[in-house]
């Protein structure tokens, strides 16, 4: 791999790094496996970014790698096969919370506890709606009409409120 | 609860975790370990072509060696039975594509559903491209080896016992991992077109 191409994947990983953490904490079913799946889009971004061709923001087409790599995690025949060697240079670390964020963490759980109830397609809306992406682009994401993703949007979101209530 | 308060929450996960980038030694050790997976990947997929490959040095030496006609006849008739295996698992394993290829999320799902149906018709058929084509082969060899009575009962009974466990096994595979897998791509496929 050149050395531009190395020096794009650091900028676009450490860029989209909380995103892509966002989204394999939502598919992971524990903190081991959430690590597992940032360092599965690490590898495939670095797979492919030399092929990648431009046809989107380089930013959508990360969201669309996590997603695919997450999904397939899921359909797995071995899912809970580990992995493979942990990379050292991708460090995990808890930020220790003080009594103020108690209350904080709770919201987060349950609406990662709502979103997790969700089915896949309405999922992967939902995580794009959050991270702000216009319809358009999360129509391109996901490979269905942005009108549908407006329709569906709309029926998900009330779920999603319901279940937070 | 409105958007922006939602957003907010899902964002504020970051702010327990920190997420640390070593980019001395990032792309070395991806460019490592992303060779040994494939590595790995290949070699999985390899594994069971390699295995009849070896076979046919094998059934070359008892075809060579061995003087009686019926066994030579059946070490013989392995050659096509392998090359019939190994076409099988090369065009089986033809065309899967990377995670990173699809242009969206549903293309991902529909190459996964076809890619696993194509593995449930390779397993549940494998009875008559693996199992039946090769009893003949073993029935001739095991006929000119010279075993008589007993012997040849017992090695007769082994060779069921070991063909009834190969299918045994495929069929559940497709029962516990595939078809469950199937049964819910299909879901989700169904839920992104309603």
């Amino acid at each position: 791999m050149e050395v531009a191409i190395e020096e794009v994947f650091l900028e676009l990983l450490g860029d989209n790094k909380a995103q892509i953490s966002r989204i394999c904490s939502v598919y992971a079913q524990d903190e081991d496996e959430k690590k597992d799946l940032f360092q599965e889009v690490a590898f495939n971004l670095w797979k492919s970014l030399p092929s990648f061709k431009g046809n989107s923001a380089l930013s959508t087409w990360v969201y669309r790698v996590t997603l695919n790599t997450c999904m397939q995690a899921r359909f797995k025949v071995n899912r809970h096969e580990s992995a493979h060697v942990r990379l050292k240079s991708i460090h995990f670390e808890s930020i220790k919370q003080s009594d103020d964020d108690t209350g904080k963490q709770e919201r987060i759980a349950l609406l990662y506890t709502c979103i997790r109830k969700l089915n896949d397609a309405d999922k992967n809306l939902v995580m794009l709606f959050l991270e702000d992406l216009p319809y358009k682009e999360i129509a391109f994401i996901t490979g269905v009409t942005e009108n549908h993703v407006a329709v569906r949007m709309k029926r998900v979101r009330e779920k999603l409120f319901n279940c937070l209530k | 609860m409105q958007d922006k308060e939602l957003r907010k929450i899902w964002e504020s996960i970051n702010e327990f975790e920190l997420i640390d980038l070593d980019k001395e030694n990032l792309n070395r050790e991806v460019k490592e370990h992303s060779a040994s997976i494939e590595k790995k990947i290949v070699g999985r997929n390899r594994l069971e072509i390699i295995v009849a490959v070896f076979m046919m040095p094998v059934a070359a030496f008892i075809a060579y060696l061995h003087p009686s006609f019926l066994a030579k006849t059946g070490a013989l008739l392995m050659f096509p039975y392998l090359f019939l295996v190994i076409y099988k698992l090369l065009a089986a394993r033809k065309g899967r594509k990377r995670v990173e290829e699809f242009s969206d999320n549903l293309e991902f799902l529909k190459h996964s559903l076809s890619y696993y149906q194509n593995e449930k018709q390779l397993l549940d058929t494998v009875f008559y491209w693996y199992v039946l084509p090769c009893i003949p082969c073993v029935a001739f060899i095991l006929l000119g080896s010279g075993l008589s009575g007993f012997k040849l009962v017992y090695a007769g009974a082994i060779t069921i016992g070991m063909s009834y466990l190969i299918v045994r096994i495929n069929q559940l595979t497709v029962e516990r991992k595939i078809e469950p897998l199937i049964k819910r791509l299909k879901s989700e496929i169904e839920t992104y077109n309603s």
